[in-house]
């Protein structure tokens, strides 16, 4: 059972002419098979949190630890690659590559053979609801729904324990946000990966386990 | 070829104006390196064509230079320029060829004739065919003669000998018999021409003055160290000589030959200002060219780095698609110079490498900066 948490992590954005404190000392733990979803109001430090999960950076202060070791001591790069997934509000696929090729991407990384890959991006592709005959077309030729479906496949293919989610609903009309967020619930619940959501949405929040508020990079959990 | 190479490849060529420019400049960039080198080793070329094969051709003119063709002087000057001087120090025949030099003497019989000494049929003007003037020699015997000692002549068709010698005589007491090795036809009338160096006694040297003499270069390239050798022994004319009898001018005509090495020299000083101009260039345009490929696809980069590419897996991945591109546009490019050209030198494929080598310089460095963003500022900045 794998455990990701953030130990008093602080996060400050610097440039020449002043210092933005953006995470303040958050402490918190997550579980496999559970949906966090954080909410907080524009600015309030949540996708600066969410990429500190991912690994993206490491924190000014603090530590950011998978089964008690930080991520800032280990492979950063493998730790991306391994035990965290990132879904974005934009998508965020390779507007070269098929539908396919996408879904297979972080396996490709991996080295693992073309057939093989593909073989397994297929059948996760299929799990999140696309279809075959979308396979060999270029992403800009699907909606923006069956575009977030892709980027999950993507996840999902990697095997990653942790799927983080900035806004995954943010680009998507109702009905598909409510698909993704049901895919979202499968994957923690059905599959014990432990599913992390940044998220304005009201509608996603409630979907969530366990809902955490951000406010001024203080990560609180609501009343 | 792994699956990530290959889903490479397949994504490059379907970005495929973006792999056109590249390529395009890439190609710009060796065609322009081929045809710049084949431009200068033309000129290069021309260069050496010029020194070996220019005649630079030197008058001996009185002190003032404004005489050549009746100098009065005396024949110890041609033996310097000929080499039979050497013992005296002088070397002038190392530095000069083909000395042309004429004297003309009356003789007293047959009477009415001339007598010249010519070193070669060039060294009389009046011998030359566009004068009219053909040349015969009898069987087994050629030019070289008039550069010997022996006692042999070229006579006027129109003067009566009589069987295969003729004899003449500058002075009653001094008669010889002269072989007659050839005719003159339609040249100056009974006239007798003969080795320069002929002496009247054999194994005796003679002095006499020479009317003309010219000369050429022997050898271009020492062309300065040859006019300091000859005005050891010659002047430089000028009207302020004083005019001694004794002292001679030696007018170097390389007005030409010095005009055709200064283009020669302006047009290779270009090409070679050219060439770092070129590498420059190209290293920029290599830079601005990737850099604007690529710019678009940062957030590509980044997603990469998400995915878990190590920053340089990345760059790797993005020099190899700039690497193979500029490549193939140097193929192009060095092919497009060899059909301009007609020919490509070993030079100017090297050249092409090196330029399409700054090319690929100039995409790492757009490469590292574009690889190199902050994953997480862009992600966020994105989002």
């Amino acid at each position: 059972m794998k455990s990701l948490a953030a130990k008093d992590v602080t996060y400050e954005y610097r440039n020449s002419f002043q210092t933005v404190r953006a995470v303040n000392g958050v402490t918190c733990e997550f579980q496999q098979g559970v949906v966090y979803a954080i909410v907080g109001s524009s600015g309030s430090g949540k996708t600066t949190f969410l990429s500190l999960l991912a690994g993206l950076d490491v924190p000014t202060s603090g530590s950011v630890e998978l089964d008690g070791e930080s991520t800032a001591n280990a492979n950063r790069d493998d730790y991306r690659l391994n035990h965290v997934s990132v879904i974005y509000q934009n998508f965020n696929l390779f507007y070269h590559l098929t539908v396919l090729e996408n879904g297979a991407y972080p396996l490709y990384v991996r080295n693992m053979p073309k057939k093989k890959a593909n073989e397994l991006a297929r059948e996760r592709l299929l799990q999140v609801g696309l279809q075959e005959s979308q396979f060999k077309r270029l992403p800009n030729m699907l909606s923006g729904g069956e575009q977030q479906r892709v980027a999950i496949a993507r996840a999902l293919a990697s095997g990653s324990e942790i799927i983080l989610a900035d806004e995954p609903t943010g680009n998507l009309d109702s009905t598909n946000s409510r698909n993704i967020v049901e895919i979202l619930q499968r994957l923690a619940h059905e599959e014990k990966r432990c599913v992390i959501i940044v998220t304005h949405d009201p509608s996603v929040a409630e979907a969530a386990d366990v809902v955490l508020q951000m406010k001024d990079g203080v990560l609180t959990q609501p009343e | 070829m792994s699956s990530l190479s290959g889903v490479t490849w397949r994504a490059m060529w379907r970005r495929w104006v973006s792999a056109l420019l590249l390529i395009a400049v890439a190609a710009m960039g060796a065609c322009g390196a081929v045809v710049l080198q084949n431009l200068t080793v033309r000129q290069e070329n021309a260069w050496n064509d010029t020194v070996s094969n220019t005649k630079i051709n030197c008058v001996v003119t009185n002190a003032r230079g404004t005489d050549s063709g009746n100098l009065q002087m005396l024949s110890a000057f041609v033996e310097m320029l000929e080499g039979k001087r050497r013992e005296r120090g002088c070397y002038l025949d190392d530095y000069v060829t083909n000395v042309r030099a004429k004297a003309t003497v009356s003789l007293e019989y047959p009477k009415g004739a001339a007598l010249r000494r010519i070193l070669s049929i060039d060294s009389d003007p009046a011998l030359h065919q566009v004068e009219g003037a053909v040349v015969t020699f009898a069987e087994g015997w050629t030019e070289a003669a008039l550069r010997g000692k022996e006692q042999v002549c070229l006579v006027s068709s129109d003067l009566q000998t009589q069987g295969d010698s003729i004899t003449i005589s500058e002075s009653e007491e001094q008669k010889i018999d002269l072989h007659i090795i050839g005719t003159v036809a339609g040249g100056p009338g009974n006239t007798i021409y003969c080795p320069y160096f002929m002496p009247y006694t054999q194994g005796e040297s003679v002095a006499f003055m020479t009317q003309s003499c010219s000369f050429d270069i022997r050898d271009n390239a020492r062309l300065e160290e040859t006019k300091e050798e000859l005005y050891q022994w010659f002047v430089e004319p000028k009207f302020s000589n004083q005019m001694d009898g004794l002292t001679f001018g030696v007018l170097v005509q390389d007005e030409i030959y010095q005009k055709t090495l200064s283009e020669i020299r302006d047009n290779l000083a270009m090409l070679r200002l050219m060439q770092p101009m070129l590498f420059v260039l190209c290293g920029g345009i290599g830079f601005f060219a990737s850099y604007l490929a690529t710019r678009g696809r940062t957030k590509e980069f980044a997603v990469m780095r998400c995915i878990g590419m190590s920053r340089g897996r990345v760059f790797g991945l993005v020099m190899a698609e700039l690497v193979v591109l500029a490549l193939f546009g140097a193929v192009l490019g060095t092919a497009a110079g060899f059909l301009v050209e007609g020919k490509i030198l070993l030079r100017a494929l090297t050249r092409a490498a090196l330029i399409t080598g700054i090319f690929v310089l100039g995409s790492a460095i757009a490469a590292v900066r574009i690889t190199g963003v902050n994953v997480m500022k862009l992600m966020k900045v994105e989002d």
